[in-house]
């Protein structure tokens, strides 16, 4: 890399004009990040995968719309309206009661790489987290996921969503709220300092 | 400022505080309040629990990288196609108007002439027009095109034969990127056929004539209709639907 590179990010623009190798860096510095997003998003590792790739052709295929704007936040809205159209597309499907098992709650990938510092949470906790989660309206889930789990900011969600700040607020506060509520209803999974007061 | 119970404006205020998504000044009136109010102060715990086990969710390592390989490498060409696309697209609107309009002004030429001549060929053409949007009509019904777009090509086949040749080709285009059927491609070489079908002009004709003397619906207040209908919705189509398509693939 050149040292006397500017902080100003040029990889966008060179993707824009047919760079595909500059695209790919781009490509490796958010997957995992767009996987994230995908597999909170839709509760199956096999889903994430196929959406987040989905993600990145369609970023690619349609790279000309990357204008002024920041890769990180276009690449999601790429990612999360993928997620969405696939959700749908998954309630028009008459689900089978497999379906509706691997909706309720499934263990993370089995190559979740464990970080010997989150002694937190279970991995029961975990997975009945990631229930609760599909349980959220879809647009309550992707405000909670992006705020909560990738740390983006109101303006960024609202930019992101479409919509304005007043309904992300919205819908974070609710999510919460809800999330909450279900896992109320089996306190024993919960850590000590998360159990409601008696 | 009290807040006397929970409501939704509380939940939402406090869930911002934590996010430090609140002015200073918000910020300092939400504090103050949960010096002193234990059920915002509950609510506040609760929200915090949440958004604590939210973030420890662990991150997750891709599967595998998503790169793209060196077949995507020619891609980059296409959506230099897109631009002229939204381009043709948005000239339908403007086609079905140019066709409507071109339908009116031989309604107004028609009550305007009495000679049986020019009936004859008003007659004439509608009758084309007609068996030129049966035929549409029934490759249409093949595709798997939406309505709206079926009843865009019949005024649009129609108006090869009375309007610019160029509007329909245009329209004629828009339709078949729009769709990628090859049987509503067929739309542009229908629209050149104008030779009149020996088996049906006989046949049709005297009703023609007798139909566009008198004020009944007449097949070229027919088309009148349907471009009017296709005006409208090929400018929902390209003005309005697009706030309610997904943003992926636009700035």
């Amino acid at each position: 890399m050149n040292p006397h590179v500017t902080s100003v990010d040029d990889r966008p623009s060179r993707a824009r004009q047919g760079d595909l190798s500059a695209f790919n860096e781009l490509v490796i510095e958010h997957q995992t990040l767009v996987y994230n997003l995908c597999y909170r998003m839709l509760g199956q590792a096999q889903a994430a995968e196929d959406s987040t790739q989905e993600a990145f052709v369609a970023a690619w295929r349609n790279i000309a719309s990357l204008r002024g704007e920041n890769f990180r936040p276009w690449i999601l809205r790429i990612a999360a309206n993928l997620c969405r159209d696939e959700l749908r597309r998954r309630v028009r499907r008459p689900s089978s009661s497999l379906d509706c098992a691997l909706e309720a709650g499934v263990p993370e990938p089995p190559d979740d790489d464990p970080d010997p510092e989150d002694t937190a949470l279970t991995s029961e906790l975990r997975d009945r987290l990631q229930a609760a989660l599909m349980q959220l309206p879809e647009n309550q889930r992707t405000a909670v996921v992006l705020c909560d789990v990738e740390g983006l900011d109101y303006t960024e969600i609202a930019t992101l969503m479409r919509t304005s700040l007043g309904t992300v607020k919205s819908r974070i506060a609710r999510g919460r709220l809800k999330l909450r509520e279900i896992l109320r209803r089996e306190p024993e999974l919960l850590p000590g300092r998360f159990r409601p007061e008696p | 400022m009290g807040w006397f119970g929970r409501n939704e404006h509380d939940e939402e205020r406090l869930s911002a505080y934590l996010d430090g998504e609140l002015d200073a000044r918000q910020a300092e009136s939400v504090e103050r309040h949960l010096a002193s109010c234990h059920s915002c102060t509950a609510l506040m715990d609760e929200l915090r629990d949440v958004h604590a086990m939210l973030s420890d969710l662990p991150e997750l390592e891709p599967p595998r990288s998503f790169v793209l390989g060196p077949e995507y490498a020619q891609e980059p060409s296409r959506p230099a196609a897109a631009p002229p696309r939204r381009f043709t697209f948005a000239m339908a609107p403007a086609a079905a108007l140019a066709v409507f309009v071109a339908l009116v002004l031989v309604d107004v030429g028609n009550f305007s002439t009495s000679n049986d001549g020019a009936l004859e060929t008003v007659a004439l053409r509608a009758m084309e027009r007609e068996a030129d949007a049966d035929d549409l009509q029934a490759a249409g019904a093949a595709s798997m095109a939406p309505p709206a777009m079926d009843a865009a090509e019949g005024p649009t086949t129609a108006g090869g034969v009375g309007a610019a040749p160029a509007e329909a080709d245009g329209a004629g285009e828009a339709a078949r990127t729009n769709d990628e059927e090859p049987s509503i491609a067929n739309a542009g070489t229908l629209s050149t056929a104008e030779e009149p079908r020996p088996g049906i002009d006989p046949v049709i004709e005297p009703t023609q004539r007798e139909s566009d003397d008198g004020a009944g619906l007449s097949t070229l207040r027919i088309l009148q209709i349907v471009a009017l209908v296709a005006l409208l919705a090929s400018g929902f189509y390209v003005f309005a639907l697009p706030r309610f398509t997904r943003g992926g693939s636009q700035p």
